[in-house]
């Protein structure tokens, strides 16, 4: 999403994070305690944590949350692994779950890694209030749709659809090419 | 947003796979329009980061104290698996959390340290020295943190340091220009 129309539409409405629960996993106390640091203090009252990737899945089982936020380099399994355990249709109560992936790793391919293991949003350290709050901004307002492949379960990785592109077709059709309305169509919806 | 009974995904098929849109919930359940003069929301959790940050200076000093250990561990037992991890984990975190504490020159340190234990694809060949360099550099730059002129030492100690790296990755240093330098070893 470009970031001037976020802004625009970030000035315009408000998330009652009150109404949200979230699950945040990371193994590094201090940054998990600035996570919930910055939950609260957007409103948000039910924050769950675990250390780890095990424990994160047994907490996802558990409690069911709207958002999942992740470290991706952790004890256990990672980041990534959790990802890809959690987008398993038919396997738990929400494949569909938000998730965004917060890590120190910014590189274009580690990136289009987590991209393509089902992340939601891709959050690079250093976080602050505001690119955390984009996130989930943006992940309420403007879900993509999930796509269901062979090879791949998760948000559609095509976040636009390019006029100018003249590559080739890498699906078989055309046809599935959803129009993505612009985000202040979607807000007046 | 677990599935409702009553509102299910609407599902597409196509030749080699289908489109799910999966109904919007957290938007129904949680976006609503802005009152006239409403506060920023931004302001309540930057404020609560705020008073926070008193705090960071001695987090600082307990992840460099796990550094420390990770690199005695690397002069007591060599590069193995387990200390070269351990090593870069805690690097890995420093990269990660510094500049959110406040120490951004102690993050670029890290991330030196970072670059040349991942992309060394022969442990024997990373060379201790440079580990002690990058370590003790990230202790004298959290030490003196709050010193005058601290900030330039510690950017000239940071840039130093990551002329040193692309030395020892041998690819020619150019800031600007941020390469793929081969296939990473994923951190555990």
């Amino acid at each position: 999403m470009a970031g001037p129309i976020l802004g625009i539409i970030a000035a315009m409405v408000r998330i009652d994070f009150n109404r949200l629960r979230f699950l945040v996993i990371e193994d590094n106390a201090h940054m998990r305690r600035i996570l919930r640091t910055l939950l609260y203090g957007f409103g948000t009252r039910e924050v769950y944590e675990a250390e780890d990737g095990a424990a994160g899945l047994e907490a996802f089982v558990h409690y069911v949350p709207d958002i999942v936020i992740t470290d991706w380099a952790m004890p256990i399994f990672d980041g990534m692994e959790l990802t890809q355990m959690i987008r398993q249709p038919g396997a738990n109560a929400n494949p569909y779950v938000p998730i965004i992936m917060l890590t120190g790793h910014s590189e274009k391919r580690r990136v289009i890694s987590a991209r393509d293991a089902g992340v939601t949003e891709f959050l690079a350290k250093p976080i602050s209030a505001k690119s955390l709050y984009q996130r989930i901004l943006n992940i309420v307002i403007n879900p993509r749709p999930f796509i269901k492949s062979k090879n791949y379960f998760g948000p559609d990785r095509r976040r636009n659809t390019n006029v100018n592109y003249t590559g080739p077709e890498r699906r078989k059709s055309n046809a599935e090419i959803i129009e993505q309305h612009p985000l202040l169509e979607k807000m007046k919806a | 947003m677990a599935e409702s009974k009553h509102e299910k995904p609407g599902i597409t098929k196509y030749a080699d796979h289908d489109v799910i849109v999966v109904p919007n919930r957290l938007k129904k359940k949680a976006l609503r329009r802005a009152a006239m003069n409403e506060p920023d929301p931004l302001t309540d959790a930057e404020r609560a980061l705020d008073e926070l940050s008193a705090q960071f200076g001695s987090w600082m000093e307990d992840e460099f104290r796990e550094l420390e250990e990770a690199r005695q561990s690397v002069h007591q037992q060599g590069l193995t698996d387990v200390t070269r991890q351990a090593l870069f984990r805690t690097a890995h975190d420093l990269k990660g959390h510094g500049t959110t504490f406040g120490y951004p020159m102690v993050a670029d340190v890290a991330d030196s340290l970072c670059r040349v234990i991942e992309h060394t694809a022969d442990a024997a060949r990373i060379p201790l020295t440079f580990i002690d360099q990058c370590v003790d550099a990230i202790r004298a730059i959290i030490r003196e943190h709050d010193i005058e002129n601290a900030e330039e030492v510690a950017a000239e100690l940071a840039r130093e340091l990551r002329v040193l790296t692309e030395e020892l990755l041998g690819i020619d240093p150019n800031p600007d220009d941020p390469v793929d330098i081969g296939p990473p070893l994923a951190p555990v």
